[in-house]
């Protein structure tokens, strides 16, 4: 039987440096898992809004790794990604981005999401 | 055109405050500090919800239930559609802002003439209601005010414009302007594009499919779609937004698109700009109002007009407090009277 922390537990991890970043970018894609990633700034009411319903989303889907990244914390990725505005949700797969959402539309991100991880259970299979 | 249906015109908002200058929290963020609940009970009073929304460093943009919300850090721009009471948000907003050391500086209220004025609810009835209202909730510091209706040779078809402010000149940005264009008996075929035909990624593959993606394609797009129609967007480049709203059903289609731009820019950009969003659309009538302190905007506008098949048939230029020249111009397709 869970313990009660487990279920308030997040599943999202909170990427704190470049290296941080590339060790799970590296690790999921080499399990063949999807990521999806949030690109939030503490002081941008969108994306910080966002952040209780990237949790249930996390919890929602087992199958792939949930990052959070800081775009003033780890400015070097944000760049990387191209990231302008927040909130940005990254969906990867297999090393490249499948899609990219910009802005707060919980539907459409958990749609997305769906259709790309559903996708890679049918390959795996 | 129908008797009832969705008012597409929308009521737009704009609040200007002034807070200390030599406060970093207010020159950087200032309005963008309000939490998203404060946010939301304003929408509530004015009757829509936030369906979306995107941050840059400049400015915060939400798209709404009924249209859009603009925060920057000392301005705030409200349009909203349908038969929301936008002005019951002045004196909500005006409280947020002094409880964050900001004071109200500028207020610019705007509209077309509603397809259905009848269906307007307090105080928006009429013109003479709503400016009585504005003047009853804003403080007596912006005592520079005017308010005048701008025609058209077409009734149906005029532009309000309320505007104070508690300078006279001061806090306007060079080179700067906003472009209100309102488009109304859609091309019907252009129309159906934006009725939800499901599936996934609908808000996505309807701004690409009509071209909207197109417009500005350095402006990053917050798009949302609604059921079973209507579309909505802001678009975000820099500390600039341009934001489209469109009701298709026939018998009342209307499209909005507005944007600011400045003077500074590459002149055939503002030209290409309007003729691509009046393209989506191929709408009968379009309007188009400017606001600027200089003069070679509107001179724009009929420039992109014309070699759409529209011909300008009517305009109106006048002064306001602190929002400078407004020019509204109605072009209709040319064979048409």
């Amino acid at each position: 039987m869970e313990a009660p922390e487990q279920h308030n537990k997040s599943r999202v991890v909170k990427i704190d440096s470049v290296e941080s970043w590339d060790f799970y970018f590296n690790q999921a894609t080499n399990q063949g898992c999807p990521i999806v990633v949030h690109f939030t700034a503490s002081w941008c009411i969108p994306s910080v809004t966002m952040n209780p319903y990237f949790k249930e989303l996390a919890s929602a889907f087992q199958d792939a790794l949930f990052l959070t990244v800081d775009v003033d914390d780890v400015k070097e990725v944000a760049t990387r990604m191209e990231v302008k505005a927040m909130p940005t949700f990254l969906l990867m797969k297999g090393g490249t981005v499948v899609e990219k959402l910009v802005g707060a539309n919980p539907e459409e991100i958990r749609k997305r999401i769906d259709a790309v991880v559903q996708s890679n259970r049918v390959y795996v299979a | 055109m129908a008797v009832s249906g969705f008012e597409g015109f929308e009521k737009r908002l704009e609040l200007h405050f002034f807070g200390d200058d030599n406060d970093p929290a207010v020159t950087t963020m200032g309005l963008r500090l309000l939490d998203f609940e404060s946010l939301e009970n304003v929408l509530r009073v004015v009757q829509c919800t936030v369906v979306s929304a995107v941050g840059n460093h400049f400015f915060d943009a939400y798209v709404l239930s009924e249209s859009s919300l603009f925060v920057y850090p000392t301005k705030i721009i409200i349009k909203t559609c349908g038969t929301t009471q936008l002005l019951k948000s002045i004196r909500p907003l005006i409280h947020l802002a002094k409880n964050l050391g900001l004071t109200i500086c500028g207020c610019r209220y705007t509209r077309g003439t509603f397809i259905f004025p009848k269906s307007q609810p307090f105080p928006h009835i009429n013109f003479k209601q709503e400016v009585i209202y504005i003047e009853e909730n804003l403080p007596n510091n912006l005592c520079f005010r005017k308010a005048s209706v701008m025609p058209s040779k077409n009734p149906s078809y005029s532009w309000h414009v309320f505007s104070s402010s508690s300078d006279n000149g001061a806090h306007f940005s060079d080179g700067e302007f906003t472009v209100e264009v309102c488009m109304t008996e859609l091309d019907r075929v252009l129309a159906r594009k934006f009725f939800k035909t499901g599936g996934d990624s609908a808000a996505k593959e309807m701004t690409e499919l009509t071209g909207i993606g197109n417009i500005n394609p350095r402006a990053l797009i917050c798009d949302f779609v609604f059921d079973p129609c209507g579309y909505s967007m802001n678009g975000v480049n820099g500390d600039r937004y341009s934001t489209i709203h469109v009701t298709p059903e026939d018998g009342f289609s209307y499209a909005s698109f507005e944007y600011v731009g400045s003077v500074y820019d590459d002149q055939d950009d503002i030209v290409e700009t309007l003729k691509k969003a009046v393209q989506v659309f191929k709408p009968a009538t379009v309007s188009v109002s400017t606001t600027s302190h200089r003069r070679e905007v509107w001179t724009r506008v009929a420039h992109a007009m014309e070699p759409l098949g529209l011909k300008c048939r009517s305009f109106a230029m006048d002064e306001f407090p602190t929002a400078g020249t407004v020019v509204f111009q109605t072009f209709t397709a040319a064979r048409r009277k």
